[in-house]
């Protein structure tokens, strides 16, 4: 069935196929319409689950953890100041290996208030243990989300799909919305080992002292090497059953690429425009969209920019006395690497502006020209 | 001869609650009143430690051990995945210190407590930060001792009315409970387990380190809370209806707080201003227990 | 127990993915904590200190909370043979000392005692503890004291022969107390008992001239039990007068329902119980009846409660009146003289001693007279090397004389005269002749028998029956009103138990007290704290903040600390209503 949808409702959709059984939300733009969209599918018995309206989003994370530890497939969402004010529990979430699914509508973080889009709020959660998924248009988010549960119940890792404020939650696309019968055999039912049981009173979360925390932590490490290949797997078996494909990431014409540009999120498709285009012109360029920041597909990079002789990375984020974040991430997995390209770190569309066509190849223009980068992050689309 | 008490422990000896610990006294008579069918859920309290290290727990009922500041809002998690497994009868029990309610979880408890969720929440008040080692709370009393409130400059204010915050809930039950009464403690609990919607019981709960109390005094000083009217046993149902359940013995606050180190700073000029403060509340006290409430007006 | 077993995870693939427990805590021996340990230790009740005849009266007590007043008769029987008697007469020393009298009011304690001796079943009888020795023992009188070492001996299996001057046993119990006081079925229900027992009762036998004092020398031991008959002498030629009787004599003629004529005017002279007994029987025989005592109401010897009834029912008490002469007219009594007194320096018995003011002498008009100032024995047929003493059997703690064979006991031998000391002695000579029996110095014993430290004595703790007695600690501590948890007690109305009308009691020897209602005694048993004794409040279990205290049924306590677990703290100690646990170190 299509249908067309705008962002949001593709995140709902997905929960609603998902047969998710717990809600908890908190309102924040631009990601209120998910959950609007779930409270009315909850209303309307469309969606058989429990949605609780938490007075923050500590609280909405807070007792998603605690639905799932004892057993419920649970979700939300939330964007920006709203996932900072998170933050704490998303380490409880990861760290307790809770398969929770959330949405993250990418947005900038006050002050100046903005509700734009912007990928430092989900980046400042990189370490928390999350999977981090950023997706490229509404049908990717609505595959992502089933997808999200599937690898999250795999590996017991909770999994964030990202998506940008506005260029994707609030405009409509034409999205293939999957049968149910077909998600449910693809999906099966929510089944942990572990779970808040009176038959069997188990203790979740208690002390752990120094003679096993190391280890307990390093077990988390191994989760996040083994979600690697599930993604993947998943993507493909996603594809096999639905007819669209997921990776880790995606290359397009990277195989004989000497400049690659490095993208995630909405700002693919411009990329995607604009790197055909100069391929038609004869240009030797590749694209590769990052689809999972964490665990952060390093092997599989490694390889792509291996043949290639620059790598312009656009960021729409930023670590503040550093650089952009997904640049400095190829950086360091490039390090030590005999034939690793030279990596451009670009920096645009922070809080909303736009990364149009036009800037993309404003940036690979100055890239091919250049030998070198002039400095570690290069500020694009300001004003002078 | 107490033939009531029932005899399944659900709290297991080898716990590491310190020498009179009134919140394992507190714990182990809410497990009996609720029995095994009960999940609990600790934020960051002394419970945290007294449950025992991980791979272990002194409790024979499910524990879910949250942050601090969510106790509401992680019971409420909890309520809403067993209603969606068709758990209604298991019971959620939230078991939060003074901090964890009165101070960063009071925002979460809130919200429980507007929602009306289906819980039980049970704050066991130290009255201050005793796991980290006895910093203030807003749980503290007037005038206290504590390691962030030396004596030269006590504690400034009264104690946080809890009650009163909760009552403006309109919730069905809320009640003050003390380890002095434990029947009075298991009664109140068991009607907060047979109760639809949030329940909230207030424990005073004597810590001998914190209060700087010989351990085998903890009862007895809580005792005196109650008999001094520093805390007074009663119930308000529906937010509205109230009703005192021990009679106190009118014993001069000065017999509670001399009992107690964290208290041996006062002159008599500072009783006597907290003997004030005790007087009052205790003759609003006893005015709510005589009003009518508005259900009745209804009919 | 694997339970009690760390968990190891010897490699890191060996953990649980998840921060899931997979144990309990118990392999934490938190005892380890703990430089001070609980225990449970029953103490003794000051009532039953404080009981002369070793009645375990906590115990009994207990019984009848419990609904169980049998019960409670057969814990007295273990020790008493006489439980409605002293329920009666009893001046219940034991509720002066009783520490609910700090609180608010001591326990009714001898109402109770007659309450559950009232309630014995009706066909039962206290039996034998042991088979027969084959040994006699022969016992000289049967008052209080005889009988009762009668009742233990025959119980230990010895074979007892009483011999009696009277007509009948009892003694005083029989021919000094009146039947307002101590209805006489009463006492013979309680004297069939010890006869069941086999006890044969020789009366109208007076040792030293029916039965020669050689003719003891067939039994293996003799117990001198012989009360005292003889009536103290004013030393006033005009004592012959006619219209002057003792009161002794004249309380055994009421006894026997020998009536005496009496005059319309008594004056009796003493401050003893005899003299108000004397008073009191005046009144019903239609006399009106003055008693006249040398010193002040505080120093009189009768027990305060009958002095209160006595003045209730109009007798006339007049004080520091020093008898100077019986005036007589034709060699019969007309009046008394008297001189009035003040109060001096304290005599031996702490009383102080009344001086005479000259010239204040004054006359009562009477036409009967009544002397009671004091009683003794006659010791004149006894062997003449029997160690005496102001006219007492020089007895040591538990009856020996300075001949072995003969102890001795009752008031013939103790300074204080009454029916709780009597049975007292008697319990000790019992106990006493039973060791030397079987050759065993009864100083052997000691230490078990005493129940705390003012000498009374259990038989069943000599016996080992645990029956009575079982729960004190043989430490002999003994619970002072300051070791209690007074917050487990509310202020509680004695019970009282009903009396007759004046005008009811003076139609002639009814008895006047009545006994409690089943209601009243429950509700005055469950006043008693029950001193120094478990009765499983379950305080020790609700309280304990680490699970240590569990409940056991097979432990004598009821409960078992778990000293693995206990941390110390000593709340169950604290908490404790009755003083019946203690801290002390490791």
């Amino acid at each position: 069935m299509k249908k067309v949808l705008m962002g949001n409702h593709a995140a709902s959709w997905g929960v609603r196929l998902s047969r998710v059984k717990m809600i908890a939300a908190y309102p924040i733009t631009p990601q209120t319409h998910i959950v609007e969209e779930l409270s009315e599918m909850c209303a309307d018995g469309s969606l058989d689950a429990k949605f609780l309206k938490v007075e923050s989003e500590h609280s909405a994370m807070a007792s998603v953890i605690a639905a799932e530890t004892t057993g419920v497939r649970s979700f939300t969402a939330s964007s920006s100041n709203g996932l900072a004010l998170m933050h704490e529990l998303l380490h409880w979430a990861a760290g307790a290996r809770l398969p929770i699914v959330m949405v993250n509508v990418n947005r900038a973080l006050a002050p100046g208030w903005n509700i734009w889009a912007d990928q430092s709020d989900s980046l400042s959660q990189r370490d928390t243990g999350w999977v981090q998924l950023y997706v490229e248009d509404n049908q990717e988010v609505l595959d992502s989300v089933i997808q999200g549960y599937r690898v999250a119940e795999q590996v017991n890792l909770p999994v964030m799909i990202c998506y940008d404020a506005f260029y994707l939650s609030h405009t409509y696309e034409p999205v293939d919305i999957p049968d149910q019968e077909q998600v449910d055999q693809w999906l099966p039912p929510f089944a942990p080992e572990y779970f808040l049981n009176p038959e069997n009173p188990q203790a979740f979360n208690g002390l752990v002292m120094p003679d096993n925390y190391m280890e307990m932590r390093f077990n988390l490490h191994q989760a996040h090497e083994k979600a690697k290949t599930v993604v993947n797997d998943v993507g493909s078996a996603f594809g096999e059953r639905f007819g669209r494909s997921y990776g880790a990431i995606e290359a397009v014409s990277c195989e004989d690429a000497e400049l690659i540009v490095i993208t995630s999120s909405s700002a693919t498709s411009p990329a995607r425009i604009v790197t055909q285009q100069l391929r038609e012109k004869g240009m030797k360029i590749g694209l590769l969209k990052v689809r999972m920041f964490r665990p952060f597909p390093t092997e599989e990079i490694r390889e792509i920019l291996a043949n290639a002789k620059k790598a312009v990375v656009i960021d729409r984020n930023f670590s503040w006395g550093k650089s952009g974040i997904f640049a400095d991430e190829i950086r360091s997995v490039m390090a030590n690497q005999s034939d690793a390209p030279v990596i451009f770190g670009y920096v645009a569309g922070l809080g909303g502006k736009s990364i149009t066509p036009a800037l993309i190849q404003e940036i690979v223009e100055e890239a091919d020209r250049n030998d070198r980068p002039e400095a570690l992050s290069i500020w694009k689309g300001m004003k002078a | 001869m107490r033939s009531n008490y029932p005899s399944e422990e659900l709290m297991r000896p080898g716990h590491l609650g310190c020498q009179g610990c009134g919140g394992t006294m507190i714990m182990r008579h809410c497990l009996k009143a609720l029995g095994a069918d009960t999940i609990c859920v600790i934020p960051a309290s002394c419970w945290s430690i007294i449950a025992g290290q991980w791979p272990y727990s002194t409790l024979k009922v499910p524990i879910l051990h949250t942050a601090f500041e969510t106790a509401g809002a992680a019971a409420s998690g909890v309520r809403a995945a067993l209603d969606m497994k068709g758990k209604h009868e298991t019971k959620v029990l939230a078991f939060a210190g003074d901090g964890g309610t009165f101070d960063i979880g009071l925002q979460s408890l809130s919200g429980a407590a507007e929602r009306n969720e289906d819980i039980i929440y049970i704050c066991y008040d130290n009255e201050a930060y005793m796991n980290t080692g006895i910093q203030r709370s807003s749980a503290t009393p007037e005038s206290a001792w504590t390691t962030t409130t030396p004596s030269t400059f006590p504690k400034e204010g009264p104690k946080k009315n809890i009650i009163q915050i909760l009552t403006a809930h309109k919730i069905p039950y809320c009640a003050t409970a003390n380890v002095a009464w434990p029947e009075d403690l298991m009664a109140k609990v068991k009607i907060a387990g047979e109760t639809k919607g949030t329940t909230f019981i207030h424990v005073l709960s004597p810590c001998p380190p914190g209060w700087k109390i010989p351990s085998e005094k903890s009862i007895e000083v809580a005792r005196m809370a109650v008999h001094t009217k520093v805390f007074p046993l009663y119930e308000v149902i529906n937010g509205e209806e109230y009703q005192i359940n021990v009679e106190p013995k009118d014993l001069p606050v000065e017999a509670y707080l001399s009992a107690q180190g964290r208290f041996s700073h006062l002159d008599a000029k500072d009783i006597k201003q907290i003997q004030r403060r005790v007087d009052y509340e205790w003759k609003i006290l006893l005015q709510r227990s005589m009003m009518e409430s508005f259900h009745l007006n209804m009919d | 127990m694997p339970e009690e077993e760390p968990i190891v995870y010897d490699t890191q693939s060996q953990l649980p993915e998840k921060v899931v427990s997979e144990g309990s805590m118990l392999w934490n021996k938190t005892g380890s904590w703990r430089y001070i340990k609980p225990r449970y230790m029953n103490k003794v009740p000051p009532c039953n200190q404080g009981c002369p005849a070793g009645n375990d009266i906590e115990n009994f007590i207990q019984q009848i909370g419990l609904g169980d007043p049998a019960a409670a008769w057969r814990i007295l029987k273990e020790e008493n043979p006489f439980p409605k008697v002293c329920g009666r007469v009893c001046y219940h020393p034991c509720e002066s000392v009783c520490n609910r009298d700090e609180f608010d009011r001591a326990i009714a304690i001898h109402a109770l005692e007659r309450f559950a001796a009232e309630h014995a079943p009706p066909d039962e009888r206290p039996a034998k503890l042991r088979p027969d020795s084959s040994k006699r023992v022969a016992i000289v009188g049967s008052g209080p004291a005889g009988l009762t070492a009668a009742y233990h001996l025959a119980r230990m299996g010895h074979s007892v022969t009483v011999f009696e001057a009277k007509e009948k046993p009892g003694g005083l119990m029989r021919y000094g107390i009146p039947g307002y006081r101590l209805p006489q079925d009463v006492l013979e229900a309680e004297i069939d008992d010890i006869r069941s027992l086999g006890v044969k009762m020789k009366c109208k036998q007076v040792v030293g001239r029916d039965v020669a004092w050689d003719e003891m020398k067939a039994f293996s031991a003799v117990f001198l039990s012989i009360g005292v008959h003889k009536n103290r002498l004013l030393g006033f030629a005009s004592e012959g007068a006619r219209g002057v009787r003792s009161g002794l004599e004249f309380l055994d003629s009421v006894a026997r329902g020998d009536v005496p004529a009496l005059g319309e005017k008594t004056v009796i002279v003493g401050g003893g119980n005899a003299a108000i007994d004397a008073a009191r029987c005046a009144l019903r025989l239609g006399s009106e009846v003055s008693i006249y005592y040398h010193r002040s109401r505080k120093e009189m010897p009768a027990f305060e409660e009958e002095v209160y009834e006595a003045e209730r029912e109009g007798v006339a008490i007049h004080f520091l009146a020093q008898p100077v002469d019986i005036i007589t007219e034709d060699n019969r009594a007309v009046g008394f003289q008297f001189r009035k007194a003040l109060l001096g320096e304290q005599d031996p018995s702490g009383r102080r001693t009344p001086v005479p003011i000259p010239g204040t002498e004054f006359d009562v008009s009477a036409d009967t007279i009544i002397t009671a100032i004091g009683e003794t024995s006659d010791l004149a047929w006894l062997p003449p090397d029997l160690q005496t003493e102001q006219g007492r059997i020089v007895i040591d703690q538990f009856g020996l004389t300075n001949h072995p064979g003969v102890f001795a006991g009752g008031d013939t031998a103790l300074t204080t005269h009454n029916v709780a000391y009597a049975i007292g002695s008697g319990k000790a000579a019992a106990c006493a002749i039973d060791s030397s029996l079987n050759d065993k110095p009864i100083e052997n014993f000691q230490d078990r028998i005493i129940v705390g430290g003012k000498g009374a004595v259990s038989v069943s703790r000599y016996l080992e029956t645990g029956k009575a007695h079982a729960a004190n600690d043989s430490s002999g501590q003994v619970v002072a009103f300051s070791e209690l948890n007074l917050n487990y007690f509310e202020p509680q109305a004695r019970r009282k138990t009903q009396k007759l009308s004046i005008a009811e009691r003076m139609t002639g020897f009814e008895e006047v007290n009545g006994g409690l209602s089943d209601q009243h005694a429950r509700l005055e048993a469950d006043r008693c704290f029950h001193c120094g004794v478990c009765t499983l409040c379950d305080n020790c279990y609700v309280f304990c903040p680490d699970v240590a205290v569990t409940k056991n049924s097979q432990m004598p306590e009821g409960y078992e600390i778990v000293y693995d677990y206990c941390k110390g703290c000593g709340i169950c100690v604290y908490e404790c209503p009755r003083s019946a646990m203690i801290m002390e170190d490791e």
